[in-house]
């Protein structure tokens, strides 16, 4: 493993000089300088490098190192030995508030860093070394060490990365920027510095802000690609031995154990253990399970830490001066209870218990016997090919899982049969659908390989893809009805839209071509959020995490850039008002949601609906009744009784004509219309047909005499009800004033709103 | 960010969270009652001496098998209308329920296994009339649905008939029907005819019984369709399942243009494999089990709430409460946020990390969201163009990156939709996601041409037209199929038909000689995986060393991200038995094999994917 390490030593100057030399960002060189060492670090820790990191400290009020004597190599301090990045460094780092009141000699850092890092990488063998050097070159260096130096780090073949100042921009730049900010001491230890990295292999020099650039977003860990191996079939004959690489994956999450830190410790006060055990301990490990995996940290339980958290147990140990708390850590194991389903919950033994399934509500037990039966045997590994299909029945919303990459392996025969596939695929525009099988037995896959084919290779693209049983249908309207087809205009501000957030403009400053938010380059807010927390954490010691604790750099990368944002202004602006938008809130889309599936007015899923009319049909142990003394009290008990509207408006119907018949005068008017008018709201509100019906038979039946009740009905506006009170009515608005005159009481034509009403009509007539 | 960040922070009741609730989230099941017609002409035979109430009856068994292999435990009944059954008390006569509403379970399955059996015999047991009431019948269905004591939020009638015009010359009863049928619709139940026979037609009577059931005019062009076999019954039922989305939210143009939008899955997530319990020997009872977490240095239980979450990292260890694992997980907002357009191209084919969603318009959020997005839609698709966007779906989500594929609807000959329109939500990888592959990319020689030529043919040969529909999860199927002998009492299992496996004797029958001659042409030493595997060891000395022999650094890794790699195996039986020990899973008389398979199970990771 040690192959692919590196040895870095930092050079960080923290002298008087870089603490008073303020920088272009108003910050001081040693600020600035402080925060890049940091994220160098930092990035090494969460990517948990194998790399190994020295650190020199460099303008320093203690000296340090093996070549200091009285008169050189002073203020220079080693201050960590070459090893994994860790938090001390970090806490190193930041413990300079200001620069210190001394100055150190660079090129003697250089000196001593080069010496370093050969005598501590002495044994060990890295891939490459690397001296980072951290300085503003104000130091007065002598010209006849630079050779020497050059020539140390040349046989060493050690590279050196200069951060920092803005040297070497370009002609003009530099001019302003120099001015009079650089001394002379500085511009001559640039120009040394320069002539150093000119003849170093491999030596760059760059600013802050392109190392910061490149180092503002934490990484993940590494993973080295694992091999699948195996000779792909088309039918027995043909073989081609391939090798897959998952080319997409799930990054390498940090582990998380599960602890319990002793309350003394703790920042917040949590619950007592046995209040919330004996009250719902499923709902609460429910809840745990979702918060981590939510997180998606990875739950690792162990019992005994020594055996299985070497990690855990070195960092205790290397770090007994600040971290003592680690040691009052007690870690949580997890048993898995069984226990017998009711109100009392009794423990069963684990022997006690044999295995089965649910076949729908049928209990299935499953004997040893049995098993057999249950077990499908896919076979030896393969990739096997059931043959091929046109690309357009692989379309991309059938893809599964993580994308893998085939390659042929590496003999030249198997090399050309592969290549010779591809090319023939590539030119049928058509893929290969297969089976895998990972490893002996386990669970087969369905796959499709696709081409692909780029200047530099050939490879296929391996993707997974659903079986029958989890494909589902998803039908839906298409998006354009005459309703809502949208206008030119629209169409023009939309079209503006996509014009104006063009992120191929916008290249990320890496030049892929890809255009912004190429997958390459962009990192995972989420990711970044945690990381920045537990850094945080480390650096603030144990403070608590709120909610509102989002690192500045995650929040820029969830929001869409300025650029973007400003460019499509006007194109938003006229979609703004060229659409109706109308937002729902909350409350109300839930009512409307609600509506969209239940009717108005109908209780929401209720069964209760259904259930009393359903009774009173069934039994009907005392007939409905509504009397003339308060019918419309009456009418309502019946509905809440649960008498189907229909029964109950025939019921009052008959009171009505009833009082109406009996009347002497108009005042003996007012309850018959009263009632009418209950029985009209109602069925407003859930039947307008009932009422329909009633009202139509009513008029024709209304006795010439009684013509003044008719008035009333028209004044109160109490006729058809037509579609603009109930959506449910069929009736027009005209054809409903019609119906209110009373000239054509008698040879009125039915405005019937069931058709079905007239081809019965129909078949009574034949 | 920060500012709405708090408001919605604050109020983490339900409040907010309703508009993102669909209707089935409230939770009750849904019912559905299959109302059959048993009269005799039901049972008239065709040559194949089948009858439509064999194939409804058919229908109802694989329907029932169905629902209990994919687990969605909804709630069925079977009315049959037309029985010579005189109704007891105040029961309509000619109805009879031959399965009240409940989930399905074995014995049903049984009945109707014995009915399909002896069709002859259920004729003579329950006879026939044409003296029933359709609108009773209805109201049966309805009756059924209302005793039953289950929450239910969907409820469907199935009527299965080949009678296309019943009471026909009854217009009383016809208009029973209807008026039920309106019944219906206020109680929101649901009625769906399934016409058996070819010359049924809706038009006479149950277009208009349909429309009235629904309280509108609009007929699903899927409706009244002619059903012939059990298929379309069954696609008929399962083409009914409500879409739920996965996700409602907001899609953020700009400032203050937000359009609503829904998002569904293509497939489930996992197969549905038959889920295991446990049961007690003695008393065959069902037992729950659940972790129980405990002070590994004291022994004593520990509460949920107390876990803390430790993680050494550079020299550290830093501590997560629990309350801060919660908190921590809201950076974003539920939603989409539009970050711009990219051409569709730039969306690499391999950018894939998961499966993709399906984004339609959603109403029900924000009015007129329909007709921007159908703008947006239609332009999109016109320009080439995908819209980039940050995609948090749910509360505490993660933010993903994600592309917005433009999808033009797609319709197969009989104009039924294979892809609806909208948008395919592709989740795109992060950087750390992507891996770095140049130091194992293959650059292959230029192959002869004839090669390729016998390629394409071998590829012209072997060519067929694949759909995901067509091929089951032969694990999953031998399961199933063994739990259904257990439950049904078979002698054996139904064998389960492989269509994983490839079928060589057709592919080289087909390919004849051409696979030879490809082999001869590619090998022409002949072919031995040795010989290549050697000399792909040879040509790679600069390389790292040849991966087969990378020994994966057993000792120091987590033994999830072993079972990842697929690597559990690798481990000694007494280091899986120890681990399995501790987790409390027993490990007696377990082969290798099954430790390895416990370990992979246990971490829920069924199989290390490739």
């Amino acid at each position: 493993m040690a192959r692919s390490a590196e040895a870095i030593v930092i050079v960080l100057d923290v002298g008087q000089s870089v603490g008073r030399e303020i920088s272009l960002n108003g910050e001081t060189f040693l600020h600035n300088a402080q925060l890049c060492a940091t994220k160098i670090i930092q990035k090494k820790i969460f990517t948990r490098s194998k790399d190994e990191i020295g650190l020199i400290l460099l303008g320093s009020e203690d000296t340090n190192n093996p070549l200091a004597n009285d008169e050189n190599y002073n203020n220079i301090e080693i201050r960590h030995q070459l090893q994994c990045a860790n938090w001390r460094m970090v806490q190193t780092i930041s413990s300079f508030k200001k620069g210190t009141s001394v100055d150190g000699d660079w090129l003697d850092a250089l000196i001593v860093a080069a010496d370093f890092m050969r005598t501590a990488s002495e044994g060990k063998k890295f891939k490459e070394r690397k001296i980072v050097i951290l300085t503003n070159f104000k130091s007065d260096v002598s010209d006849d060490e630079v050779n020497f130096v050059i020539e140390a780090l040349q046989t060493e073949k050690i590279q050196v990365i200069v951060i920092g100042p803005q040297v070497y921009k370009s002609q003009t730049q530099e001019m302003e920027l120099d001015g009079d900010l650089k001394s002379q001491d500085q511009k001559q230890g640039e120009a040394l510095m320069a002539k150093i990295i000119d003849s170093v292999e491999g030596s760059v020099l760059c600013s802050f802000e392109d190392a910061m650039y490149s180092l503002m977003y934490f990484g993940t860990k590494k993973v080295r690609p694992t091999p699948w191996s195996t000779t792909m079939e088309i039918g027995s004959k043909v073989k081609i031995p391939i090798t897959a690489y998952k080319k997409i994956s799930e990054v390498q999450r940090l582990t998380a154990n599960d602890v319990v830190i002793p309350s003394k410790l703790k920042t917040m006060s949590t619950l007592s253990s046995q209040d919330s055990v004996s009250q719902d301990p499923d709902a609460k490990s429910a809840e745990l399970v979702n918060a981590v995996s939510q997180n998606e940290t990875v739950s690792q339980v162990d019992l005994d830490p020594d055996a299985k958290s070497p990690e855990l147990i070195n960092a205790a140990l290397e770090d007994e001066d600040d971290f003592g708390d680690s040691k009052n850590l007690e870690y949580v194991a997890k048993d898995r209870i069984y226990t017998t389903i009711g109100d009392e919950a009794t423990p069963v033994d684990i022997n006690e218990l044999i295995e089965g399934y649910m076949f729908g509500e049928t209990l299935v037990p499953v004997t040893e016997d049995d098993k057999p039966e249950l077990v499908y045997e896919s076979g030896p590994k393969c990739l096997s090919v059931l043959g091929f299909t046109d690309k357009g029945n692989v379309p991309l919303y059938y893809f599964k899982g993580e994308c893998h990459q085939i390659f042929p392996q590496k003999e030249e025969n198997s090399m050309r049969a592969f290549a010779a596939l591809i090319q023939a695929m590539h030119s049928k525009d058509m893929v290969a659908i297969v089976r895998k099988v990972y490893r002996m037995n386990s669970a087969p896959l369905i796959g499709a390989l696709f081409p692909m084919i780029t200047p530099e290779l050939q490879c296929f693209i391996l993707v997974e893809l659903p079986f029958s049983e989890s494909v589902k249908t998803l039908l839906f309207p298409p998006l354009v009805i005459d309703k809502n087809k949208p206008t030119e205009k629209q169409l023009n501000a939309v079209d503006q839209l996509i014009l104006s957030m063009n992120l191929m403009e916008l290249d990320d400053d890496n030049e892929t071509g890809e255009g912004a938010y190429d997958p390459h380059n962009t990192p995972d807010p989420y990711e970044q959020h945690f990381h920045s927390l537990v850094a945080k954490k480390v650096l603030n010691g144990e403070l608590y995490i709120s909610g509102s604790d989002i690192d500045e750099a995650v929040i820029r990368l969830l929001t869409p850039k300025e650029e973007m944002l400003n460019k499509a202004k006007p194109a938003v602006e006229k979609i703004k008002e060229l659409f109706t938008l109308t937002k729902i809130t909350p409350k109300e889309g839930a009512r409307n949601a609600a509506a969209d599936i239940f009717k108005p007015d109908t209780k929401p899923l209720d069964i209760v609906d259904v259930k009393v009319p359903l009774a009173s049909m069934d039994s009907k142990p005392t007939p409905p009744h509504i009397g003339t003394v308060r019918p419309d009290k009456d009418f309502i008990s019946l509905l809440n009784q649960g008498v189907s509207l229909n029964e109950a408006c025939s019921l009052l119907d008959q009171v009505i004509r009833d009082m109406v018949h009996k009347a002497f005068d108009a005042d003996d008017f007012k309850k018959p219309l009263k009632c009418l008018l209950l029985m009209r709201k109602k069925c407003v509100d859930s039947d307008p047909t009932v009422y329909n019906d009633k009202i139509t038979i009513f008029k024709k039946d209304l006795p010439a005499e009684k013509v003044g009740f008719w008035q009333l009905i028209v004044n109160e506006e109490a006729g058809l009800i037509t579609t603009s009170e109930s959506h449910l009515s069929t009736i027009h608005i005209e054809e409903a004033q019609k119906f209110l005159q009373v000239n054509d009481v008698n040879d009125v034509m039915l405005p019937t709103q069931d058709v079905d009403e007239d081809i019965d009509d129909l078949i009574n007539q034949m | 960010m920060n500012q709405t960040g708090a408001s919605w922070r604050g109020n983490s009741d339900d409040e907010d969270d309703l508009d993102v609730r669909e209707p089935w989230m409230w939770g009750g099941k849904k019912a559905y009652i299959f109302l059959i017609d048993v009269t005799e002409r039901m049972f008239e035979t065709d040559v194949q001496d089948e009858s439509f109430f064999l194939t409804a009856i058919q229908a109802c068994k694989t329907i029932l098998l169905k629902d209990i292999v994919n687990g969605t435990k909804n709630l069925y009944a079977i009315v049959l209308y037309g029985t010579k059954q005189k109704g007891k008390a105040s029961q309509a006569n000619h109805i009879t329920t031959l399965q009240n509403l409940s989930c399905p379970n074995a014995d049903q399955v049984k009945d109707l296994m014995n009915i399909i059996s002896d069709v002859d015999g259920f004729e003579r047991e329950h006879g026939h009339s044409n003296d029933f009431s359709l609108a009773e019948a209805l109201w049966h269905c309805l009756k059924i649905v209302s005793n039953c004591t289950t929450k239910i939020h969907e409820k469907t009638i199935l009527l299965m008939t080949c009678n296309d015009n019943p009471h026909a010359s009854d217009p009383k009863l016809q208009h029973d029907t209807r008026t039920r049928a309106n019944d219906l619709h206020q109680v929101l139940m649901q009625l769906k005819v399934l016409p058996f026979g070819i010359s049924f037609n809706a038009d006479l009577f149950f277009k208009e019984v349909v429309k009235t059931s629904r309280g509108d005019d609009d007929l699903d062009v899927t409706d009244l369709m002619i059903v012939k076999t059990i298929d379309d019954v069954v696609s008929r039922i399962e083409g009914m399942v409500s879409k739920r989305s996965s996700s409602r939210v907001l899609w953020t143009l700009g400032k203050d243009v937000q359009l609503g939008v829904a998002a569904y899955s293509f497939f489930k997530a996992t197969d549905p494999f038959p889920k295991k319990i446990r049961i007690t020997r003695s008393k065959n009872s069902i037992v729950t089990s659940r972790a129980q977490a405990f002070n590994s240095t004291t022994g004593e239980e520990v509460s949920t709430a107390e876990v803390s979450k430790a993680i050494p990292i550079g020299g550290k260890i830093v501590t997560f409460e629990k309350e801060e694992l919660q908190t921590m997980r809201f950076i974003s907002q539920p939603g989409l946020v539009l970050l711009g357009f990219k051409p569709t191209h730039t969306i690499k084919l391999w950018y894939q990390i998961k499966s993709s969603l399906f984004l339609y318009p959603e109403e029900r959020l924000v009015k007129g969201s329909r007709t921007l997005f159908a703008a947006l839609h239609e332009r999109c698709l016109a320009r080439n163009v995908t819209p980039i966007c940050f995609f948090t779906a749910r509360r505490g989500g993660r933010p993903k990156l994600v592309a917005l594929w433009p999808q033009q609807e797609k319709l197969d000959k009989n104009n039924s939709q294979i892809v609806p329109p909208g948008f395919i939500l592709r989740y795109l990888p992060y950087a750390d996601n992507v891996r770095d592959l140049s130091e194992q990319e293959v650059k292959c020689p230029d192959p002869e041409p004839e090669l390729v030529t016998l390629a394409e043919k071998i590829i012209q040969k072997t060519k067929f037209k694949f759909n995901p529909r067509n091929i089951d999860n032969p694990k999953l199927q031998t399961q199933w199929a063994g739990i259904e002998a257990l439950a049904l009492g078979y002698e054996n299992p139904e064998p389960v038909d492989d269509l994983t496996l490839p079928d060589h004797d057709v592919m080289d029958g087909r390919m004849a000689d051409l696979a030879t001659a490809f082999m001869e042409m590619a090998f022409p030493d002949g072919f031995s995986e040795d010989v290549v595997s050697k000399a792909a060891k040879r040509s790679a000395p600069s390389k790292p060393p040849a991966p087969k022999k990378i020994k994966p650094d057993l000792e120091n890794m987590d033994l999830e991200d072993m079972a990842r790699q697929g690597l559990v195996e690798k481990l000694k039986v007494d280091q899986l038995k120890s681990y399995l020990g501790e987790w409390g899973i027993k490990t007696t008389r377990m082969k290798k094999a099954e430790l390895v398979e416990a370990v992979y199970n246990h971490l829920g990771i069924p199989d290390p994917t490739m």
